[in-house]
């Protein structure tokens, strides 16, 4: 008889300080990753301060370790902050829905990622990047506030290398430095000034809800991409992460069970529940 | 198995209910307490509350406690020991009774287990619920509260219960829907006497004030109504209708401990609190009382039948009798049904 509610423990193998206020975690069990589909998330906790749910993060092709990042700001991911290398963290996971890559597969393909938002759009990426043949041009678009605040900046090469790759880094404006060599402006109106059109081309959107908004409004109105070939994650809050609790619903669609990943398409069938 | 049927009188139920609390099951029924109604344990039958139409709460706590232990954690140097909490559930009283609920309560069950058993298995639900034996009485007169016939069961439904009694004068009639019915009276069988279906009065012809069905398509259609908005601007959040609610199952985790020790609890929930649905980041999908009362109704009436067929409610009125607004969820399932 299981109990769904009982978590692994997972091993704390690295960790990378992204921004004053925001880590990514490195984590094994047994000594190597977890089975998974790019888009799934799974809930995190230091016992005692209570589970958080986060998207993961690497590819997972990457067999090694699987990682997660999180931003420090309530008691659940206070606990987790504390943790150091060799720690151990409680895990339950994978769950959810996954980006349907077949449908991918031969395509054109855009990643838009705003903030933290770039961390369930990172497991995708990098899973395709890790299959780069099998897909047309790849356009990566991440913007954040700040400078300050972009996160993965110590893998940013690594993106750049594949071929057939580019990658477009924005801040808000304002957030700019003096050294800054990279775009400033929001991240939909630097998407409208890429060269890239809907035709044979899937986009994949993650980010603040305001930043999703315009950047789908860009896609579709300005660029010609079907909402169906648009792809976002959401996220509300939730508890369980089995579709029990009862509170990530928005309308009939459980985001635990149903979701994280939808099409534009399928967000324009759900009432303004989230 | 097929229902079977039997007569018992009053004074072989008492003999019935003080038997099987000699042979250890645990009797849980209707009590009077603090100058209410709960359900509770009893030790003599006399302590059984059989007028009361409903007591205060349903007995969803013994399905799903209010506070529930999922596991305990101990940190000792590198090493975490972790304690599932399913062990003591498993092997907690396998003889349960609950005794003089009504079909309303009984219906609750097997409409929770669909929502615990859907994908994941949640077997602490299951543990409780193989555990219970339902012994339920029919209403013979409901209040105004009441629509539990509405909800697609009435106040002779059988549905949920393992046994369902009719008062018929100083006897009773005994429905005994499965096999764990009549695994429970077996042992005392002498006590009940078999007949025919046909002896059992056919049921009365509950009449209904509206259709569910009709409910169900106004929110089909009518998210953004501003019947939502208007409707609820007096409802204070209190979360008293989901507390009472036999069906409502919405919960917390949380932990509690320090850094030697603890344990992972789940907590009863209320769609009808800000903070249910409230975002790290400050965003709220559900703003106004409005939102989170049609969130209940949306769950009721909606969300719930498109995946499991029925509804989450069964029509017991506990949420309207203990509103301190006087919110009347039959009015408003009416008043829906009336707009489609």
């Amino acid at each position: 008889m299981e109990n769904i509610y009982l978590p692994k423990l997972a091993e704390i193998k690295e960790i990378i300080q992204e921004t004053a206020d925001t880590k990514t975690i490195r984590l094994t069990i047994d000594g190597g990753g977890i089975d998974f589909l790019p888009g799934q998330f799974g809930e995190f906790s230091f016992m005692g301060e209570g589970e958080s749910t986060f998207g993961l993060s690497s590819s997972p092709l990457r067999k090694e370790f699987f990682e997660f990042s999180f931003r420090y700001s309530g008691r659940a991911t206070s606990g987790i902050n504390s943790l150091n290398q060799g720690d151990k963290i409680a895990f339950r996971g994978p769950y959810g829905n996954y980006f349907d890559t077949s449908k991918m597969k031969g395509k054109n393909l855009v990643f838009v990622g705003g903030g933290i938002g770039m961390a369930p759009v990172k497991s995708i990426m990098e899973y395709c990047l890790d299959q780069r043949d099998d897909y047309g041009k790849i356009t990566i678009l991440y913007g954040a506030r700040s400078v300050n605040d972009l996160l993965y900046k110590n893998i940013f090469d690594e993106w750049k290398k594949y071929k057939d790759t580019e990658l477009i880094v924005t801040v808000d404006p304002g957030g700019e430095t003096s050294d800054w060599t990279g775009k400033v402006g929001f991240v939909p109106t630097i998407l409208e000034q890429l060269p890239l059109k809907g035709e044979n081309s899937i986009a994949i959107v993650c980010g603040p809800p305001i930043m999703i908004k315009f950047a789908l409004k860009s896609l579709e109105e300005k660029m010609g991409f079907d909402k169906a070939d648009i792809i976002t994650t959401l996220e509300n809050r939730m508890k369980c992460g089995l579709g029990k609790c009862g509170r990530c619903n928005v309308g009939s669609v459980y985001v635990c069970k149903d979701g994280p990943v939808f099409t534009a398409k399928e967000l324009e069938s759900l009432p303004n529940d989230f | 198995m097929e229902e079977k049927y039997f007569e018992i009188s009053g004074e072989n139920l008492k003999s019935f209910i003080e038997r099987i609390i000699a042979d250890d099951f645990e009797v849980i029924a209707p009590i009077d307490k603090d100058g209410d109604t709960f359900y509770g344990k009893i030790n003599r039958f006399e302590e059984a509350n059989l007028d009361i139409l409903l007591p205060k709460m349903s007995y969803k706590e013994y399905l799903l406690p209010k506070t529930e232990t999922l596991f305990e954690y101990s940190f000792s140097g590198v090493n975490t020991d972790i304690k599932d909490g399913l062990e003591s559930v498993a092997g907690a009283n396998q003889k349960r009774v609950i005794f003089g609920g009504r079909p309303c309560d009984a219906g609750a069950g097997p409409i929770m287990e669909k929502v615990f058993n859907w994908d994941f298995k949640d077997e602490f639900f299951n543990e409780r619920f193989k555990n219970l034996t339902i012994v339920s009485i029919a209403c013979e007169k409901p209040d105004n509260y009441c629509f539990c016939t509405e909800m697609q069961l009435s106040p002779e439904s059988s549905y949920g219960s393992d046994v369902l009694l009719k008062k018929a004068g100083d006897k009773y009639f005994a429905i005994v829907t499965g096999e764990k019915g009549l695994n429970l009276i077996k042992p005392y069988i002498n006590l009940f006497k078999e007949i025919t279906k046909d002896k059992v009065p056919a049921e009365n012809d509950w009449k209904k004030l509206f259709e569910i069905e009709k409910t169900k398509s106004f929110l089909d259609k009518n998210f953004e109504h501003n019947y939502f908005q208007q409707r609820f601007l007096s409802c204070i959040g209190c979360g008293v209708c989901t507390y009472t609610c036999p069906t409502c199952h919405c919960f917390d985790i949380q932990d509690e401990g320090n850094l030697k020790e603890g344990r992972r609890i789940r907590n009863w929930d209320s769609c009808q609190f800000g903070i249910f649905t409230l975002h790290t980041s400050g965003h709220n999908p559900r703003v106004t009382q409005g939102d989170r009362y049609r969130q209940r109704l949306m769950h009721k009436f909606k969300i719930y039948s498109e995946k499991f067929d029925k509804y989450l409610c069964v029509g017991c009125g506990r949420c309207s009798r203990n509103c301190p607004e006087d919110i009347d969820i039959k009015e408003v399932a009416k008043d829906l049904a009336d707009m489609a």
